[in-house]
């Protein structure tokens, strides 16, 4: 009896690692259907300035932060002040620059880099042009 | 029983368990192999796939490439940068995207969505050359039919000269001295063909209309967002006579509003942007009470 129960673990063993080999290197799933979490990070970033966009375009920020949630990200905070930053330091888009930060802003984050971009959006952008 | 054991009888029973113990051990072996392997598997391909987060905007479910198109078009309508607006669209991959947009569109029309929605989605799928009755009805640009293109066009339809004061020069001129009137024939307005505006016909009933004491044809214009034109002209034809007049000119009434004047026996016909939407329009009394019953006519500009 021991033997035959050695020899199943023996398999479940030997079949696991083979399976894993198959679904990881051999044949890895194809992502189709995926949500926004499921991006690279370059999709992810994009998908955020596409956020602030839309944002900036509707005011709705109820939806924005959604479309954030959906990214799924557990340092979300962290990871939009940062990427907030970098835009405001990187970017040649004085639009780009306030769109983002005017949702950074929104959502309470703060940073002495947002302080040249605030108010973000004046009253008159409203129309988002 | 010992001796039987060591005898022929005894030898080939105990081979026989021998041989059922080796098949039992290579069956659950496979049974192992095969449960491991399906384990493996699950766990590869749908608990932690190694590929988790290399998705692109292509492998997007359908309802978050919708949620992305609309906030491509979001962000367009924000920075008119349509070539970055074509390559985030671009990273969709999608061959039929004109086609997705003005579904897209169209959805965003039936589900009630906010004017600016339908406006941004509109401008994309135009961009993207879709075509479609949607796309027509919610043109992006704005519509052209209403002020000053029908001032315009009303006042080349008479190129008559106009009289133009102009100030004869003087030099330390006292306020009081009146300038010279000279009548100065502008130059004719060149015959160039101008594009006409279409319009279609949403409503046309006949009212009961109490509050006026003449009877009325009312006419209400509005463009693919449902806004009011004004300043569209409104031709009244009827046997021997024509009127013209220009919606939004009606104190306390809609900037798209204007109406004409019936009178009783006389049949009317209304054209927009040159061609008679309506005709055959009479006067006659409310079935109860003593007021008349007008039309009440209500027109949508789709462009040029």
């Amino acid at each position: 009896m021991k033997k035959i129960l050695l020899t199943l673990c023996v398999g479940l063993v030997f079949g696991g690692g083979l399976g894993l080999y198959i679904g990881w290197f051999v044949a890895p799933a194809q992502l189709t259907n995926v949500p926004p979490s499921a991006l690279n990070e370059a999709g992810q970033e994009e998908y955020l300035r596409l956020v602030a966009a839309a944002y900036w375009r509707d005011d709705n920020l109820a939806t924005a932060r959604q479309r954030l949630t959906n990214l799924g990200r557990e340092d979300l905070v962290d990871w939009l002040r940062e990427t907030a930053v970098d835009t405001v330091l990187q970017s040649q888009s004085e639009l780009e620059i306030r769109q983002i930060v005017y949702l950074a802003s929104s959502i309470g984050l703060d940073s002495p880099a947002f302080a040249p971009y605030l108010p973000a959006k004046p009253v008159e952008a409203s129309d988002g042009s | 029983m010992a001796l039987n054991e060591n005898g022929p009888v005894g030898r080939q029973r105990t081979r026989q368990r021998r041989q059922r113990l080796n098949i039992a051990t290579a069956s659950f072996l496979l049974l192992g192999l095969v449960l491991g392997l399906m384990g493996g598997l699950y766990y590869a391909w749908l608990v932690a796939p190694r590929n988790a987060q290399t998705a692109t905007a292509a492998q997007l479910a359908t309802a978050h490439q919708q949620d992305y198109i609309q906030m491509v078009s979001q962000a367009f309508a924000a920075d008119g940068d349509w070539s970055r607006a074509e390559a985030r669209l671009a990273t969709l991959q999608r061959d039929d995207l004109a086609q997705t947009v003005l579904a897209q569109l169209e959805d965003a029309l039936r589900q009630g969505a906010p004017v600016e929605t339908v406006r941004d989605l509109a401008q994309v799928a135009e961009r993207l050359g879709a075509q479609g009755s949607a796309l027509a009805l919610f043109a992006p640009t704005p519509v052209g039919g209403a002020t000053p293109t029908a001032e315009a066009e009303l006042n080349a339809a008479v190129p008559t000269a106009t009289p133009t004061l102009l100030p004869t020069p003087t030099t330390n001129a006292p306020l009081a001295a009146s300038p010279t009137p000279t009548l100065t024939a502008l130059p004719s307005p060149s015959p160039t063909p101008t594009r006409q505006p279409t319009y279609r016909l949403l409503d046309q009933q006949q009212v009961c209309q109490e509050y006026s004491a003449v009877p009325l044809i009312e006419v209400t214009v509005v463009d693919g967002l449902f806004t009011e034109l004004a300043a569209v002209e409104v031709i009244v034809s009827w046997e021997g006579g024509v009127d013209r007049f220009l919606t939004g000119f009606k104190a306390g009434a809609g900037a798209g509003y204007g109406d004409f004047v019936m009178e009783e026996g006389v049949s009317y016909a209304v054209s927009l942007g040159g061609e008679t939407a309506v005709g055959g329009l009479r006067a006659d009394k409310c079935p109860t009470g003593s007021a008349w019953r007008g039309w009440d006519l209500r027109f949508q500009y789709l462009g040029e």
